[in-house]
């Protein structure tokens, strides 16, 4: 087991949910962020986006996350060292991003990004703490490097249907800032070597029965933990997300 | 038979904007079936065509996953506790 200060973190979306892991993540020690973002700062997201501020809008958000992140851990005396990756995770590109990281906090908004990092995840050996957040709703997962329940044990596959996106209807700050924050702990526990945490998924309602403790599922029928997917393949996740509504940053 | 149905933001349109609601059956379809009649539309936002639950959608009795019990078939008794937890992306 690494220490904090050694471990390797990737940062999949550093949007609501990456704000809030990132600088929970960047106080507590840890040693490297990798921050992966093709988005630019815009004014309507800043109520969830902590990040970034009104200056900002139009830049980049990857070197912007980065160079605010190394501030926030040195406010703590921690040396984090930050690497920025303006680009678009896809199949072809995700094995390579993951690659020399010790865990990944995704934080994406669209279900084929979820997916497609779940089984590169997995396929690397690497643990992976997903969240979703619309409305006044959302959830999170660890999944832990090699074995337990994983996005597909809980969710099977991209929906076919059309389930809200953020994009469409929304999200609002103290949803993400909720998750984010669990996001955090998830991944700190994982990197403590607490698998457990793995056995139970949350499930968070703002405005009804707050944060709920669920049964994280092994799945007999999950394809990624019996090993039917053994490769990255592009056509599985734009086949899947063609079929449901199309989301965005 | 009381059961309580915990109901996500975005179905409560459907439900007068109440989080919980009672519904009465000895099985999840039951239960089911017993919510549509008093609030229209919310069984066709929960399965498909075919019956079954969306795939977007998981349904919890108490705390366990309906799918790794007898899905729909699910027996439910008084007091217990269903939980719809449906699928989301957002939060970039």
């Amino acid at each position: 087991m690494r220490s904090l200060a050694e471990s390797r973190v990737l940062l999949l979306g550093a949007g609501g949910l990456g704000s809030i892991a990132g600088l929970i993540l960047a106080r507590s020690g840890i040693g490297q962020i990798t921050i992966v973002d093709q988005d630019r700062v815009d004014l309507s997201n800043l109520h969830r986006q902590l990040l970034y501020s009104e200056a900002d809008q139009g830049q980049g958000k990857a070197a912007l996350a980065a160079d605010r992140l190394a501030r926030e851990a040195h406010k703590c005396g921690n040396k984090l060292d930050t690497v920025a990756r303006e680009i678009h995770a896809v199949p072809d590109t995700i094995g390579d991003l993951i690659e020399g990281h010790d865990l990944i906090v995704e934080g994406t908004d669209n279900f084929a990004s979820k997916f497609m990092t779940a089984d590169a995840a997995r396929l690397a050996g690497v643990p992976v703490v997903h969240a979703g957040a619309v409305r006044w709703v959302g959830w999170a997962l660890g999944s832990s490097a090699h074995r337990g329940p994983c996005l597909r044990c809980v969710f099977e596959d991209i929906p076919t249907e059309h389930p809200e996106t953020c994009a469409a209807a929304g999200v609002v700050g103290p949803v993400v800032g909720v998750l984010g924050a669990l996001q955090a702990r998830l991944a700190l526990q994982l990197l403590g070597d607490q698998a457990h945490a793995c056995r139970t998924w949350y499930s968070y309602q703002a405005l009804g029965y707050g944060l709920r403790q669920l049964r994280a599922p092994d799945n007999p029928g999950c394809p990624l933990c019996a090993g039917h997917i053994q490769e990255m393949n592009m056509a599985r996740y734009v086949r899947a997300a063609c079929a449901t509504e199309p989301v965005a940053g | 038979m009381a059961i309580t149905v915990r109901i996500p933001t975005p179905l409560r349109t459907l439900t007068e904007g109440k989080d919980e609601v009672e519904a009465s059956g000895t099985s999840v379809r039951q239960v089911i079936d017993d919510l549509e009649k008093n609030y229209p539309g919310l069984k066709d936002r929960l399965c498909d065509d075919k019956g079954g639950v969306r795939r977007f959608v998981n349904i919890y009795q108490n705390e366990e996953d309906i799918r790794f019990l007898d899905n729909l078939e699910t027996t439910v008794k008084d007091g217990d506790a269903i939980s719809i937890v449906p699928a989301i992306a957002g939060g970039h």
